[in-house]
């Protein structure tokens, strides 16, 4: 089934795509002239054990998955498929992009990124046999979508989609752009929510490893052991305060 | 450390247990534990602009820690067998138990 979804699209030009669509060689199609009259291709007429004609998007699955046309160009989500088995990235790869189809998502094609090797050894024996080492090999597959031109609702419902028809052993990483204004950052500031975004960067720069060593020194010079060698050399404290951390 | 470490109860590792992973479990715990306060120790210590008394005194509360509180005592220990040669680091295995054959 996955080698026959694979297979060109010019072998299988007869159908008819619905919808303003191209497919990955063919030439552009437009919904005004090409008329709505599926046909099948499968060799059985009937489907076995069902009694009734093949369903049109059960046939696409023979060909390769078609594609909306672009209609600004502007990039919204790239998604990154990663696996040590070639055949899962391919696969998932074919399954999003059907389903971007149907969410009518204009996409780039399955990119292939370059296979990512690591490579360890071992020796196979200690000592006077440790000449003779073993190798092992890990490969990972990865693959990228590139999703133009659509609402974050609708990539969302695409994340959704595939996340609860998620792979074992398949990793997916999504991300999403946005655009903005050229005058965004003076609209953040009229914002009134502005302290709260100050307050909450003040709060996040307490919580770091150093804030909390900062802590325990401020505490730990309060304490009478050392305060009595602080008090007698007042003179010398020039910077008691707030004591910097190095590193 | 001898005596010191069994009236201290701590949670066990999740993987192979020996007496070294738990020697091993039990370092690493309290090295967590006194991080902060031997950071702060070793930062008097090292201040130039703190008087000399002051610093002497949190270096001598520095020497006095217990040993298992430096992350030097920590070894890397393979979660499956417990050896310590030989560990890929990245798996936390021994090559022996690395071997998916």
């Amino acid at each position: 089934m996955l080698r026959q979804s694979i297979r060109s699209f010019s072998t299988s030009s007869r159908l008819a795509a619905p919808g303003n669509a191209i497919t990955g060689k063919g030439p552009l199609t437009k919904p005004t002239k090409i008329p709505y009259n599926p046909q099948v291709f499968t060799k059985e007429r009937e489907a076995p054990s069902y009694g009734r004609p093949f369903p049109i998007n059960v046939e696409l699955n023979y060909y390769a998955p078609i594609r909306h046309e672009q209609t600004h160009g502007n990039l919204v989500a790239t998604i990154e498929l990663r696996s040590y088995d070639y055949l899962d990235v391919e696969f998932y790869g074919d399954f999003i992009s059907r389903a971007a189809y149907y969410l009518k998502i204009p996409i780039s094609g399955v990119t292939p990124k370059p296979k990512k090797r690591e490579r360890w050894t071992v020796i196979k024996a200690p000592f006077v046999h440790a000449k003779t080492k073993e190798n092992y090999e890990r490969i990972t597959h990865g693959r990228i979508i590139k999703c133009y031109d659509s609402n974050p609702e609708v990539i969302d419902l695409l994340v959704s989609f595939f996340r609860k028809h998620s792979m074992p052993g398949l990793g997916i990483k999504v991300q999403s752009y946005q655009q903005e204004s050229l005058e965004f950052l003076e609209e953040l500031d009229k914002t009134p929510g502005q302290e709260t975004i100050d307050d909450a960067i003040r709060y996040e720069a307490t919580q770091t490893e150093d804030a909390e060593v900062r802590k325990k020194v401020e505490e730990l010079l309060k304490d009478p052991v050392f305060k009595q060698h602080l008090t007698n050399n007042k003179d010398q404290i020039t910077d008691k305060s707030q004591p910097k951390i190095e590193k | 450390m001898g005596n010191f470490r069994f009236p201290v109860k701590f949670k066990l590792p999740s993987s192979y247990i020996n007496h070294m992973i738990l020697r091993d479990h039990f370092k690493r715990l309290q090295f967590a534990e006194h991080e902060v306060t031997s950071k702060a120790l070793k930062y008097i210590a090292r201040n130039t602009q703190l008087p000399p008394r002051a610093r002497l005194e949190a270096q001598l509360q520095l020497a006095t820690m217990p040993n298992y509180t430096r992350y030097t005592q920590v070894r890397d220990r393979c979660v499956n067998s417990g050896t310590a040669r030989s560990v890929l680091k990245k798996f936390r295995l021994n090559r022996v138990s690395f071997d998916p054959c």
